[in-house]
Formats: structure tokens, sequence, C-alpha cells
């Protein structure tokens, strides 16, 4: 319904909503924001939680370039991202 | 506002259990961490301002985590570095200072478009007391323009300036305006030089000459004067063109012997450290009979700082007459009178023809003697003196 009204008032759901937008550079660089936490950090995988859900990202090298609380930044050989049910619905 | 500390950045090590959610705390608590890169299991690195060191080091010691700090990067570390090293701010320091104080005087005088007073102008600058050395703020850029267009009354105005530590100076030379006689006062147009009339072109007066006559100089080409009916005949200033051939010579006398210095072998090299202050010769100058000097100057590592190394090597020489060969003489003699010829009629009259004769005269000289041919406007306004 919120999401709903808010299109109605001629906004776009990634600037008034909470869900996760993704931008993937080449296979180089991900910028995730609106994520909720992190809840993997490693150099060949990476975890965030999402209202959609847990985006993991898996590949190599990988460091985190840029941590705050609504965005972050993921940097390395990335080979794989998917969504994956946190279990908390 | 960022304040300096947060431009600083530090690199540190966390290590302990579930660093995940130190890195969440950290968003949370606006502690932005960057560059973060999982070593193992339970250690991660990563980079953080310094501004932020220790709100990070105190949420890490409520939850447990372990923070070791690992230095400074980029600008921070550069700062870091050299914070400790008195004698490098000390030299900076006074090298700043030097600068600054060497920037107070003219370390270079620059004379533009002074022509035949260029020798003169920097013998009087250096009456006056004024270059290499000179305290800027004592150079009176107006009362030295005044004074330099008091001493060339030619020039039409000076410019003086200082650009950095250079005084320049610029002559301007006047162009005087063309005599013009006055208007409307009877008199002839003669001609300025001789030469044979191509053709004339009165638009007052009578012409005198026609196309292919001979005339010399001074001879009068359109009279002012003009007949009204029969009998009458009326005074008037005459104006007009006559364009005629013209020749100008130039003669370039260069001698057919030349003296040669042929070094004996006898050398004297002396070095010396040259400042605007004075000069420190390491060595005392030869006393041969004839000899030739040859100097190489070289500027000390600073660029612009005005000491610079000397090195003059002192050959002693024979000096010895020896006789040129004559093509060499004559091509010589040929570029001379060329150069002596341009001068003379200057680049803006077209020339229609030009050549070179040569002689051999017996006091050993070879003459060259160049002509140049042009048409221009022989006519030039004359007061007249019939009465």
């Amino acid at each position: 319904m919120g999401q709903q009204r808010n299109m109605g008032a001629g906004f776009p759901p990634e600037v008034t909503g909470n869900r996760p937008r993704l931008v993937l550079y080449g296979n180089e660089e991900l910028m995730v924001e609106q994520h909720r936490g992190i809840v993997a950090c490693a150099s060949d995988r990476m975890g965030f939680q999402t209202a959609c859900g847990i985006v993991c990202v898996e590949g190599d090298h990988m460091e985190l370039t840029r941590y705050g609380p609504w965005e972050a930044c993921v940097k390395g050989r990335i080979t794989r991202i998917e969504y994956q049910e946190d279990g908390r619905g | 506002m960022k304040g300096p500390q947060q431009w600083t950045r530090r690199r540190f090590r966390a290590e302990g259990l579930c660093l995940e959610k130190m890195i969440v705390l950290c968003g949370s608590k606006g502690i932005p961490l960057t560059k973060v890169k999982r070593k193992n299991l339970k250690c991660l690195e990563g980079q953080v301002s310094d501004g932020d060191f220790e709100n990070l080091c105190v949420l890490a010691e409520e939850r447990g985590w372990k923070i070791t700090p690992l230095g400074y990067v980029g600008w921070g570390m550069l700062w870091e570095k050299s914070k400790a090293r008195k004698g490098l701010w000390i030299g900076l320091i006074l090298m700043m200072a030097l600068i600054m104080t060497a920037m107070q005087f003219v370390w270079r005088v620059e004379i533009i478009d002074a022509g035949v007073y260029e020798g003169d102008l920097r013998a009087s600058l250096i009456q006056k007391g004024i270059g290499t050395g000179t305290l800027k703020k004592t150079v009176d850029l107006q009362k030295l323009r005044n004074e330099l267009e008091w001493r060339y009354p030619k020039v039409a105005w000076v410019h003086t300036a200082l650009r950095g530590s250079t005084l320049v100076i610029r002559l301007v030379e006047g162009v005087p305006s063309p005599e013009v006689g006055p208007y409307g006062e009877p008199g002839d147009v003669i001609a300025q030089r001789g030469g044979v009339v191509i053709s004339v072109e009165p638009q007052s007066g009578t012409a005198l000459v026609k196309a292919g006559d001979i005339v010399k100089t001074g001879q009068v080409l359109i009279r002012g004067a003009e007949k009204r009916g029969e009998d009458a005949q009326v005074h008037v200033k005459a104006r007009g063109r006559v364009l005629a051939r013209v020749w100008d010579r130039a003669i370039a006398r260069i001698p057919l012997y030349e003296t040669v210095a042929e070094p004996t072998g006898e050398r004297t090299v002396i070095q010396s450290v040259e400042t605007p202050w004075g000069a420190w010769p390491f060595g005392h100058a030869p006393t041969y009979g004839a000899q030739e000097t040859l100097i190489e100057t070289w500027p000390l590592p600073g660029v612009w700082w005005p000491v610079t190394l000397k090195r003059e090597t002192i050959s002693e020489v024979t000096l010895l007459k020896v006789r040129r060969s004559d093509e060499s003489a004559e091509a010589e003699a040929r570029q001379a009178a060329m150069l002596l010829l341009k001068e003379k009629t200057g680049d803006h009259d077209e020339a229609v023809d030009k050549w070179i004769d040569y002689c051999m005269i017996e006091s050993g000289t070879v003459v060259a003697c160049a002509t140049g041919e042009r048409i221009r406007d022989i006519a030039v306004y004359a007061p007249s003196t019939a009465p």
C-alpha cells in the first residue's frame, strides 16, 4: 500500500521505498544501497542484509572499500550475486 | 565541515569474533570504514579517519574486539613521518625566507627594442645604481621612465615595469609625421632624387616632365601654376605623383688578408664563483703577449639563485697574417654589400633588379658594389621661390 502511495506521489520506488538497489560496474565493483547491515565479510564472499533478503556476493580478492549506514561498496573480482532467504521473512 | 583529522586516515587491524557486527555497528554509529579486507576468520584490516579512530577504539573495547593501529596513510603518513624532523622544517622555513628575501631584489634587467640606445641605457642604469641585486622598492619606475624619456628624445615613450624579479624597460620609438606644406600656399613639386620618369599624375599644377625623361635631384617636376583663360595664370600648390626608376648603391670593402690566432700550447684555466655582490677567482691571470679567452658559466643548482660558476680558459696565441681565398673574400663582400643595400633601401620598396660588381684594389681589398633598381614616387613639395 505504502509503495503504491509513493508511486502515486510521483516518486520512483527506489527513492522512497526500502528495497535495495545494486549497481554493478563490470565485474569489479558493486555498490549496494539501502542495505540493513553486513552479515558476512570475507575476501571470497560477502553478504548484505536487505529488505528482500540477503544479497550474497561471491568472488576473489574482494574488499569493502566503503561502508556506511545506507550504502556499501565492494571491490574485487565478482563472479556471482544472488539473493538468499534470510529466514526472517 | 571536515576538520584536518577527517582528511587524515589511519589503518587498523580488528581482531575478534563476528567482526561483521562491528562493521554494522560502525555504520550505525556514523563511523565510516573504508578498504576493509578480511584477513582470516578472526581478523580484518581497514581504514578509518583519524577523527573517528578513538570512537572506533571505544566501540571495540565495549564489545570485546581488539583494535591495533597500523599507522597512517596518504598525507597523514607523510605528516606523521615528517613532523618529528625538525631539521626539515627549519630548512623549509629558511628556504621560504630566502625565497621571500630574494624576491625583494631585481635579478635581471631586460631591455626591449632599445636598438642603438641599448648600450647607453645599460651604462645609464649602472650609473643610477640600478641593476642585478638592487632592492626593488628603491627603484622608482615613474622617475626612471621620466629620466629615460628626457635622455632619449627620439623615443616616443618608455615603458618600465617590474615583472617578478625582472626589471623590464621597453623603448618605443616614435614615427615622425610627414612634413606637410602649408595648404594652399603656391609651390612646386620637385624631384627628391634623380631617376628615369615612368609616369606623371599631376593633381594640381602643370607637369613639366613626361615618361622617359631623366630627371636630377631638385628638378621641378610639376610647376605650381595653372592657366586660367588665354593669358591668365594663377599660382597654385602643385600636387601629384611621379613614379620613376631609381638606383641605389652600397659599397662594401673586405680585406684580403686576415689575422689568425695560432695557439702556442700555453694555457691557463681560472675558475671563479660569481654573485651579484662580487666574484671570487681561484688563480691568477697570465701575462701572455696575445691570448684567447674561452668563458664558460654554469648556474649553481637552485636555478634562479644568481650564483654562477665561471671557468676562463686563457690560451696564448701567435697572431699571423694570412691571405684569404678570393672566392671567400668575394662572397663575404657580396653579402656585406647586399646587407648594406637592404639597410639603405629598406624592405618596403620592391626591387626591380639587383646586381653586384667586384673589383680588387692594390692594397689587398675586395670591393663589392651592390646596385638595386626600384620604382618609387620621387615627387616632393617645395615652396615656390618664384616671385
